[in-house]
């Protein structure tokens, strides 16, 4: 059910071919002001903006010509994710920040262009759309969580919550990852561990099943 | 015959003389008043400060060098000139290990990371000053042992300072600023030297001054001015962080349209800002536009475009 999850967690983090602006920079000012635990609350608004706005745009692939599909692919998702967004995030349960309240069109125009950009199979029939922005959402949840809990570490010596004596009083003094400098500066090392990773994955899927099997299964995704 | 064919190169035959290490030399030379002052003024704690960034920046960059399995680039000398500029820019009662840790994150990051010595693309001194402020708000703001303010929020505030006592010494700031005369002195050894061309600092200071006399709020007012240029880290940015070779236009018209950027947005930090270290930002901030000046300025091949207006 899951084919192209992987191949769009690796190309989320690490913008292979093309400009990376979306999930990353959502997940870079959301996790400044709060917890990584209600970042969950926007990883869930994220997947439910990308399922709908793909549910909606694959019915409007073959009425509208192709030249302005994009601009109004474009507008709705942009109406989507502002609506959702206001809906699901000012539920007093999972927030309790009302600083982010001046990121939310960041979060939402962001989401609005990489479903457009990501989403390869928008134009085909309603189930390949559907699958496809909900692995591009679970994926890119995922990364901001895992973002999030880098940075909550260290920021305030906790991971998701919990509190970690020692180390705070390493950090106690040291605040430039609460900031959004050292937000984008952390977000380029986690890219380079990122990118190390597939490295070496790669080599030793190479290795293993030959140079010419693995080309033709990327090629097939 | 065959003596004779051992010589055979093309042109250019006669260099002038300058190495990497030689303008380092120069440039040490041309900082030495200021670090003299320092040391006279705050004795230890400056002798400290710049032995320990230096020693820091050398080892890092040579750690780097030889974990990355790469060609050792301590011999250019470019690790000591920025040590000195980041212990200059430390107040003077920092703890001793904002140095290192400056120095670490200008040579690994700023310098090594984003390509080496003549193609990084912000200004490592400075970065690491912004760095080190950001990170550790409160023991970087610790510029004198008294409750004395500094002298550009002073002059944000309204009041009046006397620039005689910028100029000779008696302010408050890093250990690089507080003194104007050994500044000036400093900059004249550039001048003279050869080291840097006098177009950044000229247009900066022109166009700094033009946008106070018509923004700052108090016309012509002559002490206001020279306070503003005698104070604040102003004379330190204008000869020895903006003129750095890497992050400066190479042309003489893009180093005038830098300067002149350079001195708008001095001067709005200057009257609309809050803090004193607002022009180290600026200074990233412009060093950012070199390369869309450098498009605009450097003249192109013929079968480019170019050579129409020749």
């Amino acid at each position: 059910m899951f084919n192209d999850s992987i191949k769009y967690f690796w190309e989320q983090i690490l913008g292979e071919d093309k400009f990376n602006a979306g999930i990353i920079s959502a997940a870079i000012f959301v996790s400044a002001v709060q917890n990584s635990i209600s970042g969950i609350a926007v990883g869930l608004a994220i997947i439910l903006t990308y399922v709908l706005s793909a549910f909606i745009c694959s019915f409007l692939a073959k009425v509208i010509p192709i030249k302005i599909r994009l601009f109004v692919y474009i507008l709705i998702n942009a109406i989507i994710a502002t609506t959702i967004s206001m809906f699901l995030l000012n539920v007093k349960l999972f927030w309790n920040y009302t600083a982010l309240i001046d990121y939310i069109p960041v979060i939402a125009v962001s989401c609005a262009i990489i479903v457009c950009i990501d989403c390869p199979r928008i134009d085909k029939d309603y189930k390949s759309s559907l699958k496809d922005a909900f692995e591009i959402g679970i994926t890119g949840a995922l990364l901001i969580l895992l973002y999030g809990v880098f940075r909550e570490f260290l920021t305030s010596a906790s991971i998701l919550g919990i509190n970690i004596p020692p180390v705070r009083g390493i950090l106690e003094n040291f605040h430039f990852f609460e900031y959004s400098s050292g937000g984008f500066i952390l977000m380029g090392i986690i890219a380079g561990c990122m990118q190390k990773i597939h490295i070496v994955m790669m080599r030793k899927k190479f290795m293993d099943d030959g140079v010419k099997e693995t080309a033709a299964s990327e090629l097939d995704n | 015959m065959q003596e004779k064919l051992k010589n055979i190169r093309s042109s250019p035959y006669i260099s002038g003389g300058d190495t990497s290490v030689s303008i380092m030399i120069k440039i040490i030379i041309s900082l030495l008043p200021i670090v003299c002052f320092a040391v006279y003024k705050y004795k230890l704690n400056a002798v400290f400060h710049i032995f320990i960034t230096v020693l820091a920046c050398i080892f890092v960059e040579y750690l780097f060098c030889f974990i990355t399995k790469k060609r050792n680039t301590v011999k250019d000398g470019s690790a000591v000139v920025t040590g000195i500029l980041i212990a200059l820019l430390l107040p003077a009662y920092a703890p001793y290990y904002m140095g290192v840790i400056g120095g670490v994150f200008a040579i690994v990051v700023v310098k090594k990371l984003c390509g080496g010595i003549g193609k990084y693309i912000i200004n490592p001194s400075a970065a690491a000053k912004c760095f080190l402020f950001l990170s550790f708000p409160t023991v970087m703001r610790v510029y004198s042992n008294g409750a004395a303010d500094l002298s550009v929020k002073n002059l944000i505030d309204g009041k009046n300072i006397d620039t005689l006592s910028l100029i000779v010494g008696d302010s408050v700031g890093s250990m690089g600023e507080v003194c104007a005369a050994a500044l000036l002195i400093g900059a004249i050894i550039l001048v003279v030297s050869g080291v840097i061309d006098v177009y950044i600092p000229a247009s900066y200071t022109i166009s700094f001054l033009i946008m106070l006399i018509i923004f700052g709020g108090r016309g012509f007012d002559a002490g206001y001015i020279a306070a503003q240029f005698a104070g604040g880290g102003f004379l330190f940015v204008a000869w020895f962080i903006a003129t750095d070779y890497t992050t400066a236009p190479i042309t003489y018209k893009g180093q005038v349209i830098y300067g002149i950027l350079l001195g708008i947005f001095t001067a709005m930090v200057r009257i609309w800002g809050h803090r004193n270290e607002d022009i180290y930002f600026i200074v990233l901030i412009v060093n950012l536009f070199t390369p869309f000046i450098e498009d605009i300025t450097i003249p192109k091949p013929f079968i480019l475009g170019g050579g129409k207006n020749v």
